[in-house]
């Protein structure tokens, strides 16, 4: 796993209040961890501030686990596969 | 409200306490009827009102005070809100009914509270993670 | 400079849930410093029995993190005033992550609370800050997420949007099981215990 899928995903866990490692590749936040629609927000604002990107918030339906956080964001952060 | 007010706070908060003992710290179970001339609601707002998320936070810290009780002269101060998360709304003809996990007290006499607020209507309304101390408490 | 007025007619709250006096500097989008004077003849302190010992008058917590969300609310909406925005929007407090609390407040204190703006994603505003009283720190602010809503959104009964932790209705109260002895009690022994050690 990249160096960025790592960040993101300690990024998803602090967000959610888990450790990294309880956190799947495609575990549905809501599903899987019991998020409310404002954790989406959270895990968004931290990404745009660490990575200095924006993301519009029409993106959030697309970001539900870490894997489909990862492609949206590296997308928006023009990062190589 | 149980024996009245002993500390200054923006309402009377919580209803019904119900401390059990479990086996590292107790569980806490406490209501709160919303009506429509709570102090300070004629604020929040105007012309609609809300309870206030905060004061299901005040909640929390009477049930945790009336329950636990005084040492020393002084009930449990919040330290730290953790984690609060207002997740639906609380208004005039809601009752609240709040349910906390209270940890073990430690030398330090601080404890962990985890709490839950479920609207009559069986909808999660607020969740907190908060440590309380009582004062006095020497640092190391 | 924001005086009381200007704050009343800013903020969708009213008296008495306005806890803020003065707003001190404001720099949209980026931060807020805005004071509020505890005083004794406020409604929290209405209804105390005589006697009680200074510790009780301290400010409820609950209302310090009130006032500063209320900070950052003017914040928030002198920075979204040039952009597109929700006009009828109602800004809700929906998350505060490590709220800690310095030392308390009391009536003759003067809270300033000084707010800087993390981010906004949409309709939501992310904040940041801190609560001195002079230059003694009272409370520090890690994150703080306030989210305007509509109001009929808000108002709405039967609004599913949340995840029900348990299934069911509201709990059956069990009655009280608690070991004899207070709490207070019970620390006191166990510290008589350690120390005869």
């Amino acid at each position: 796993m990249s160096r960025q899928f790592e960040e993101l995903r300690e990024i998803v866990a602090e967000v959610l209040e888990l450790e990294p490692d309880e956190i799947a590749e495609t575990g549905d936040f809501v599903e899987q961890y019991d998020a409310d629609s404002m954790r989406a927000i959270e895990i968004l604002s931290r990404i745009e501030k660490r990575y200095k990107i924006e993301i519009p918030q029409r993106e959030l339906p697309q970001m539900q686990n870490l894997a489909a956080v990862y492609t949206v964001v590296s997308r928006y952060a023009g990062w190589q596969d | 409200m149980i024996g009245g007010l002993r500390f200054a706070a923006p309402l009377c908060a919580v209803e019904r306490i119900t401390l059990s003992r479990r086996e590292a710290g107790w569980e806490l179970e406490a209501a709160k009827s919303i009506t429509a001339n709570e102090p300070y609601l004629s604020g929040h707002f105007p012309s609609f009102a809300i309870f206030p998320g905060v004061f299901a936070i005040e909640s929390l810290r009477q049930a945790v005070a009336y329950a636990l009780g005084e040492l020393e002269g002084s009930f449990p101060e919040i330290v730290s809100l953790r984690s609060i998360r207002f997740l639906a709304t609380l208004l005039p003809g809601d009752t609240m009914s709040l349910h906390a996990r209270i940890g073990p007290i430690s030398a330090e006499k601080s404890f962990e509270v985890v709490a839950r607020c479920v609207r009559n209507d069986g909808v999660l309304a607020v969740r907190m993670s908060v440590e309380f101390r009582y004062p006095g408490a020497r640092h190391a | 400079m924001l005086e009381y007025a200007e704050i009343l007619a800013l903020l969708p709250h009213g008296h008495p849930m306005v806890l803020l006096d003065r707003v001190l500097s404001l720099e949209p989008g980026v931060c807020i410093i805005a004071t509020k004077a505890i005083t004794g003849s406020e409604p929290c302190y209405c209804n105390l029995p005589r006697g009680l010992a200074t510790e009780r008058y301290a400010y409820p917590v609950p209302l310090l993190v009130e006032s500063f969300g209320q900070a950052a609310a003017i914040l928030w909406l002198e920075t979204v005033k040039s952009r597109p925005h929700r006009e009828d929007g109602v800004l809700m407090l929906a998350v505060v992550r490590n709220y800690q609390v310095a030392r308390n407040a009391y009536p003759g204190d003067v809270l300033r609370h000084i707010v800087h703006l993390d981010n906004i994603v949409g309709d939501n505003v992310i904040v940041t800050g801190e609560t001195r009283v002079g230059d003694k720190l009272v409370a520090t602010v890690d994150s703080m997420v306030a989210a305007a809503r509509p109001r009929s959104v808000i108002l709405e009964r039967g609004n599913r949007g949340a995840k029900v932790g348990d299934p069911g209705g509201p709990p059956v109260v069990r009655p009280g099981q608690a070991s004899g002895g207070s709490v207070a009690t019970r620390i006191e022994a166990r510290n008589r215990e350690e120390m005869a050690e």
